[in-house]
């Protein structure tokens, strides 16, 4: 008689036991196979996170001393021009866009030009020889540029800078109303040179600044002229232009810091005249509650899996001590160890393959509700402190070092904040991801196939403890106990 | 013709004087040997050893003529010798047939049917057999696997003296008709009266009587 016929005699004739064992391994099938579910649906949300909220990582000029490009010009009236000779330009851009995992860029710089138009004043006086300048932003393309992305600023007429057209501008409504302008006009920029640029596009400003702002004349919202490298290239002549700063979007916030790891290792740029700074703070703030829950799980499972082999073996141990005369008998039959060793654990396998079958039904229902249960707890212990934060961020409020800067409200009046820290968290997205964190778990093929792997780890180390104290007398020691 | 052979056999549990001492001994097929003793002689101790369950200090069991270490006690177990104990060793949770196919090279019914059990009996659980019947099916059990060589402890001490007679009359036969090698391990002297050699442990040392 085999092996497998003797298994299948003894599950179906010592009904109690097995019955008792499908209702041990269903338990511990339940709750392994609920914490796999639950484990797999929080990586997956992360992974979902991180798609939906990536990251950013900000390349800025260091005008610092350490910088050895960065020059100081005085103008001997306490005047002091800053400026760099090493500025990011679009090949060292598109040398850093060469790392996988970057997605895209958004690159900009602003600049004091004078201009031939009757432009809006700021509220904060100012020397007569600032009243006619105004910010001309550099960007590579208007349409990804964070005024229009962030929905402040919305092109009305004509084409957003692409990048590729020459001595081209985008100017506000406002401006162009003041000084009868429209498209395909032409108007002058000055700077170290003078260049005519011709406007394409006009954009209309949907957030307008607060009154309550102290803004000067070349930061307010309707004198903001874009325009694109070459024209910059243009205004200054031979001297070297490029981006002040250069933040770039990567897919999975995870990576963030390998991928700047890598972006540093470039060898072509030299690294002493920028600063790198990360942002997935955002990404942070909403996947804490998910990491909780798969850390929580994990221990769980880890715990469960202990546990279970713990339960098992001391079972599998009584039983295996009150089937000392079965093996006796067997070996004196001259059955190898191995063979009843075999026995008792396809014994166990048979039942476990119908508890663990039973226990995609009762995982399944206990499962979401753990879960929710789970991630409510996590959510509570991190709902204070995310709800600070997003609080913290409509307010503008700066505390413990961390700028938070609005996009929407602040940028204009204060650009330098936005690089601080490199820092910048969307309010709304905060708060919408952060609420948008839930988990919808269900029992997948792939969990099932994780718990019969790790089920059947656990049952052959079990069998394997409980049968070593009987499987190592010899067969006469274990006739001499059946006496 | 001698198919098992002990020499100079020496075994002692711990600690203790040992419970065999130089035994040796031939064993036939076709005969019945009966090993008589007083408790504690050594008898279960030298049928333990012949049936390849312990192992000798000293001395050593020849099947045809080879060490049965030489091939494992396991293979001799299995292929050389078969087991008929006192209190029967029957698998619980089996049916005489299933107990018997256990090691059965033939067809277990009509062996259990020849050992005197119906075909009703032969396909109820075990335990729900009588003590007697129980034994018939541990013989039937010996018989099915085929070995040349049968070894009984005290295979009628829980039996009544009706059923003791039957089954020693069927342990004859397996000796004189299918010329099996049976050695009995008995108390008994109606048990040994039957055995074509009887033998007798004293002080450690088998004797033949």
């Amino acid at each position: 008689m085999g092996t497998m016929k003797r298994a299948f005699l003894y599950v179906t004739r010592k009904r109690g036991k097995s019955s008792l064992l499908f209702f041990i391994l269903l338990v511990m099938a339940t709750f392994v196979l609920t914490g796999l579910s639950i484990e797999r649906s929080s990586q997956t949300a992360q992974q979902n996170l991180r798609a939906a909220l990536g990251g950013e990582f900000e390349m800025v000029v260091d005008l610092s001393e350490s910088n050895p490009y960065a020059v100081r010009e005085s103008d001997g009236e306490g005047n002091v021009d800053l400026y760099t000779e090493y500025p990011i330009t679009k090949e060292i851009i598109d040398t850093v866009m060469t790392v996988n995992g970057i997605e895209s860029y958004d690159a900009a710089t602003h600049t004091l030009v004078s201009v031939n138009l009757d432009i809006f004043s700021g509220n904060v006086p100012m020397k007569a020889e600032f009243n006619n300048l105004v910010y001309a932003r550099t960007v590579i393309d208007t349409e990804n540029n964070s005024f229009f992305q962030s929905e402040k600023f919305k092109l009305i007429e004509g084409n957003h800078i692409t990048g590729n057209e020459s001595n081209v501008a985008v100017i506000s409504k406002d401006l162009a109303n003041k000084n009868d302008l429209k498209l395909g006009d032409t108007i002058s920029l000055q700077s170290d040179k003078s260049v005519d640029v011709k406007i394409i596009g006009i954009y209309e400003i949907l957030k307008p600044d607060s009154p309550f702002e102290n803004i000067v004349t070349y930061e307010v919202a309707e004198n903001q002229i874009f325009i694109n490298l070459y024209t910059l290239q243009n205004l200054f002549g031979d001297t070297p232009v490029g981006f002040d700063s250069v933040t770039f979007d990567v897919s999975d916030p995870a990576q963030l810091d390998n991928i700047i790891s890598e972006v540093t290792k470039i060898s072509s740029i030299d690294w002493r005249a920028f600063d790198v700074s990360t942002n997935n703070d955002t990404y942070l703030e909403a996947a804490a509650p998910l990491q909780k829950v798969q850390t929580l799980i994990t221990t769980m499972i880890i715990v469960i899996v202990l546990v279970s082999v713990i339960i098992l073996s001391l079972v599998l141990t009584m039983w295996g001590r009150s089937r000392i005369y079965e093996t006796g008998v067997f070996l004196s039959l001259g059955i190898a160890k191995s063979k009843i060793i075999g026995q008792y654990l396809t014994e166990v396998l048979m039942i476990a393959i119908f508890a663990f079958g039973v226990s995609y039904l009762t995982s399944n229902i206990v499962v979401n509700q753990l879960a929710n249960e789970l991630l409510q707890q996590a959510t509570s212990t991190s709902e204070e402190q995310t709800t600070d934060i997003v609080t913290q961020i409509k307010d503008g409020y700066d505390s413990d070092g961390i700028s938070i800067t609005i996009k929407d409200e602040s940028v204009l009046s204060d650009t330098s904040s936005q690089q601080k820290n490199g820092i910048d968290i969307d309010a709304s997205t905060v708060e919408a991801e952060t609420n948008e964190t839930q988990l919808d778990v269900m029992v997948s093929a792939c969990n099932m196939l994780e718990l019969y792997i790790i089920g059947i780890v656990i049952i052959i180390f079990s069998v394997g403890v409980s049968s070593f104290a009987v499987m190592r007398l010899k067969p006469r020691e274990i006739l001499s106990k059946m006496s | 013709m001698a198919i098992l052979e002990v020499r100079e056999i020496l075994y002692a549990y711990k600690n203790v004087k040992p419970v065999l001492s130089n035994v040796n001994a031939i064993f036939e097929t076709g005969k019945m040997y009966a090993i008589l003793g007083a408790s504690g002689s050594g008898k279960t101790t030298l049928l333990s050893l012949i049936g390849g369950l312990d192992v000798p200090q000293k001395g050593e069991i020849l099947f045809e003529k080879e060490n049965i270490s030489q091939r494992g006690l396991e293979y001799h177990r299995r292929n050389h010798v078969s087991l008929i104990f006192q209190s029967y060793n029957l698998i619980d949770y089996m049916t005489p047939i299933e107990n018997v196919e256990l090691t059965a090279k033939q067809d277990a019914l009509p062996l259990l049917e020849r050992l005197g059990l119906t075909a009703e009996e032969a396909k109820r659980n075990v335990m729900k057999l009588s003590g007697g019947q129980q034994q018939r099916v541990a013989i039937a059990r010996a018989l099915a696997s085929d070995t040349p060589v049968i070894l009984a402890d005290e295979p009628t001490g829980n039996l009544d003296e009706d059923t003791a007679g039957d089954i020693t009359e069927i342990l004859k036969e397996s000796a004189h008709e299918l010329n099996k090698c049976v050695i009995v391990v008995t108390h008994s002297n109606e048990l040994a009266a039957q055995a074509d050699v009887i033998l007798k442990l004293k002080r450690g040392n088998l004797h033949t009587v």
